[in-house]
């Protein structure tokens, strides 16, 4: 095993305790932040039923929500190498998770820069607004990767981080997922 | 005999680190400022410059707003407390000594109480001081105080936005919750110190935010921010949706850390049938705030960009009742996130100050769970002028319903003080009042489920005496009687018994000389937002506005007391009201770490029908008696 693995023990009845704790608040937490989701999907119905704009490139989609996915795929093996206290190959994933997420992000707002559809009528304005509302979700998940990448290179993962550190993966793969139902509600139903 | 007598000691002196840095509340003034100027500058004169450059835009504004609150966080401890950390470097956290650990970042659950109760306190006498100034512009029928309507207006804006966002839910979730939850639990800890350190901030930012707003315009929405109302104001809103922001997200931050606290940090014994009934409430008080809270603040920020970018999304693409289904949304279970802390702290001091068990302990829990679950079904009462009668029926069913669950509350207050043996204290009083003043509140909240009344009497002033028996009648009188009741606990010190009660009758008779006003004046055809009125009105609007300034000088006699016994009254026994909770085995006021060996529960804390103890101290495997 290389030095940047360290090797996990058994949790005392204490650190079990507190390990309950943070996955019983980052549960309420990812429980609180579905509802401004579950919003973004009423909205669209109530400003324009199922309408879906003709401008709208449902590839384009495809491919950037494809990014998306295989972003949280990665994700989830910085997951894996949380567990395994690998911080090298954690903070790895980091980055190639952001880079990742980066893209499908400037995919997605070529699709404004080329003016594909009018964003100012009834379909328009709620995807804009569903657009605006993830891409700040993005940015703040892109701060948790990116403190987690920098901890887990500056100080390694240990009992003491590696809930934190693969939590910042965790809400990622959470923010993908509502990528990928707000895709099937905004482009084809 | 006390129970500091009986229990080993356990409040070691903390060892404080003297720090010699600028003082943090200055440091986070200082980075703010640098923070929106940076920011402020970058927008309006680099990436989005306006026509004839002007140095403040509306999108500027908002993220040069942003920018300061960040640097208030930051500059204030979080930089090194909590920032620095999560990046992995050691950051270097000082710890000022006395009272000027209350003007820092903290992570220790009482300072952050304090500083919750502390900021609320402030909002209180800033959103009071709107409203004197709204009583004394209605002392008269014509405009006479302000000039403009529109400032009026914005008046009570901030009169409603600052008491509902930073006093209502904020006071005895954020505070009294903060402060005794852990406690009453038998833990040291909050399960989140470092957040709810960060959210506690977000209010004083917030509070200012709101109070600041008329620098930029004025704004007519009063608490709710109608669209499209408030896309026709001046840009005052702004900071209305902004400051809203601040103080919402420190709920939602409050609530994740408490839910998580009673879930997981609970002392071996304190089982949910146990579990304290004020903890009871901040539960599901926080489980409403978990669910409406993100609601209500995707709700603004869509205001926010509707503004800003602009959209039409609330007139030409949606349509102004999308605006008003979603508020209300949030906004009636609000009314029940202010008021479900407040029904809990009856249940909690009544059986101490009756010497009685907790009347059916179950129901009350019941009570309270089944008024979070009601209150996200009745919202459209509130709509009910733009409602066709078929439609209004379900929520005026749901309305009326949600008095029965409420009024388990009441029954679980009236059983235990039923042949019990009352101490007619301040504590007690200031109870009793508040729940009579919440029984009119009620009575009349039934009265307005009904579709008739509630047409005759929508946006009159018989709706403002209504909420303001359930909101100040119901949940303030509650919060000072919880300030008197833990007052020994939180400084070691009592306050004075007949100045106590002589503030109670004072707030009591005038707070109803008031407010039963407003249901006259509002039968009488009274509107609300407006500051001219039929001069038919004039003599009752002159007496109403009397009472409201005495109400005010009531409120402001409390603080004074209760600060003068904060800092000088007579020292207080460890429990003096010999209570079994958990809360008062520890010093007054407890140390930092408030149980060095952590407590175990081994009863009911309500059981006042015999001696044995609800807690132990197991170190020794000592019995520690908790009254005498």
């Amino acid at each position: 095993m290389s030095s940047h693995v360290k090797s996990s023990r058994t949790l005392n009845a204490e650190e079990r305790m507190a390990l309950n704790t943070s996955r019983g608040g980052f549960t309420i937490l990812i429980a609180s932040q579905i509802v401004p989701f579950v919003m973004l999907v009423n909205l669209r119905y109530i400003l324009s039923g199922s309408y879906v704009s003709s401008g709208l490139d449902q590839a384009t989609g495809a491919v950037f929500t494809i990014l998306f996915i295989i972003s949280a795929i990665t994700a989830y093996a910085g997951i894996q190498a949380t567990n395994r206290s690998d911080s090298k190959a954690s903070a790895r994933m980091s980055v190639l998770t952001m880079v990742l997420g980066w893209i499908a992000v400037i995919m997605m707002s070529y699709q404004f820069w080329m003016h594909a559809f009018q964003t100012d009528g009834r379909f328009g304005e709620g995807y804009l607004v569903t657009i605006g509302a993830f891409v700040i979700y993005f940015i703040a998940s892109l701060v948790g990767l990116l403190s987690g990448k920098m901890r887990a290179s500056r100080v390694g993962i240990d009992d003491s981080n590696r809930f934190s550190i693969g939590a910042s993966f965790k809400f990622w793969i959470f923010l993908q997922l509502m990528w990928v139902v707000l895709y099937v509600v905004y482009y084809f139903i | 005999m006390s129970t500091l007598e009986l229990r080993p000691d356990i409040s070691p002196v903390p060892q404080v680190v003297k720090s010699k840095r600028m003082p943090p509340v200055i440091r986070g003034i200082l980075w703010s400022a640098i923070g929106f100027l940076v920011i402020n500058t970058l927008i309006s004169y680099v990436l989005d410059p306006r026509y004839g450059h002007p140095f403040i835009t509306q999108v500027s504004i908002t993220f040069g707003w942003f920018a300061a609150m960040v640097g208030w966080v930051l500059g204030v401890g979080a930089w090194e407390g909590a920032v620095l950390p999560a990046f992995g470097h050691h950051g270097t956290l000082y710890t000022a000594p006395g009272w000027k650990r209350f003007f820092e970042y903290s992570t220790e659950h009482k300072v952050i109480g304090l500083q919750y109760i502390g900021s609320s306190a402030g909002g209180f006498f800033i959103a009071g001081l709107a409203a004197m100034l709204m009583r004394l512009e209605l002392m008269n029928n014509s405009m006479w105080l302000f000039n403009y309507p529109q400032q009026y207006l914005t008046t009570v804006g901030i009169h409603g936005t600052i008491m509902m966002f930073s006093v209502g839910t904020v006071a005895l979730v954020g505070g009294l919750g903060n402060y005794l939850v852990p406690l009453m639990i038998g833990s040291n800890t909050s399960a989140f110190p470092r957040m709810s350190g960060i959210s506690v901030l977000l209010v004083p930012f917030g509070i200012v935010t709101v109070a600041l707003s008329p620098l930029l315009g004025y704004w007519s929405t009063g608490w709710r921010g109608y669209e499209p109302l408030a896309s026709q104001d001046p840009s005052g809103i702004l900071f209305y949706y902004l400051g809203v922001f601040a103080l919402t997200l420190s709920s939602l931050l409050v609530s994740i850390n408490l839910t998580a606290t009673v879930i997981f940090k609970r002392a071996p014994g304190m089982t949910w049938g146990r579990l304290p009934m004020f903890a009871w409430g901040i539960t599901t008080v926080s489980l409403l705030n978990i669910i409406w809270l993100p609601e209500i603040q995707l709700t603004f920020v869509m205001s926010l960009v509707n503004r800003l970018v602009p959209l039409p999304l609330f007139t030409a693409t949606g349509s102004p009742l999308t605006y008003m289904e979603l508020f209300w949304l949030f906004g009636h279970p609000e009314v029940y996130i202010v008021v479900v802390p407040a029904l809990a702290l009856w249940q909690e001091i009544i059986p101490v100050m009756t010497r009685k068990p907790l009347f059916a302990r179950q129901w009350g829990v019941i009570g309270l769970i089944f008024v979070m679950m009601l209150s996200g079904f009745v919202w459209a009462h509130h709509m009910f002028t733009n409602m066709r009668n078929v439609e209004m029926m379900p929520f005026s069913f749901f309305t009326e319903m949600i008095s029965i669950p409420t009024g388990f509350a009441y029954l679980v207050a009236l059983g235990t003080l039923w042949r019990g043996r009352l101490k007619f204290n301040t504590v007690s009083l200031l109870v009793l009042m508040s729940m009579f003043n919440f029984l009119i509140g009620g009575m009349t909240g039934v009265f307005l489920a009904d579709p008739i009344i509630n047409l005759q009497a929508h946006d009159t002033f018989f709706v403002v005496g209504h909420f303001h028996y359930t909101i100040i009648g119901g949940m303030v009188f509650s919060w000072l009687a919880a300030m008197y009741y833990w007052l020994p606990k939180m400084s070691g010190r009592m306050y004075n018994e007949r100045l106590g009660k002589i503030g109670a009758i004072w707030i009591f008779l005038a707070f109803n000389l008031t407010f039963s006003q407003f249901f006259l004046l509002g039968l009488h055809g009274m509107n609300r937002w407006v500051s001219v009125y039929p001069s038919y009105l004039q003599p009752m609007n002159f007496e109403t506005s009397i009472f409201a300034f005495l109400l005010g000088l009531g409120f402001l006699f409390h603080l004074v007391h209760i600060w003068w016994a904060w800092r000088a009254g007579q020292k207080a026994e460890g429990n003096p009201w010999e209570s079994k909770s958990v809360e008062w085995i520890t010093a007054s006021p407890p140390a930092e770490e408030s149980f060095p060996v952590i407590p175990r529960i081994v009863s009911s804390t309500y059981t006042y029908d015999n001696d044995e103890p609800a807690v132990i101290i197991p170190s020794d495997g000592k019995r520690v008696a908790t009254t005498s």
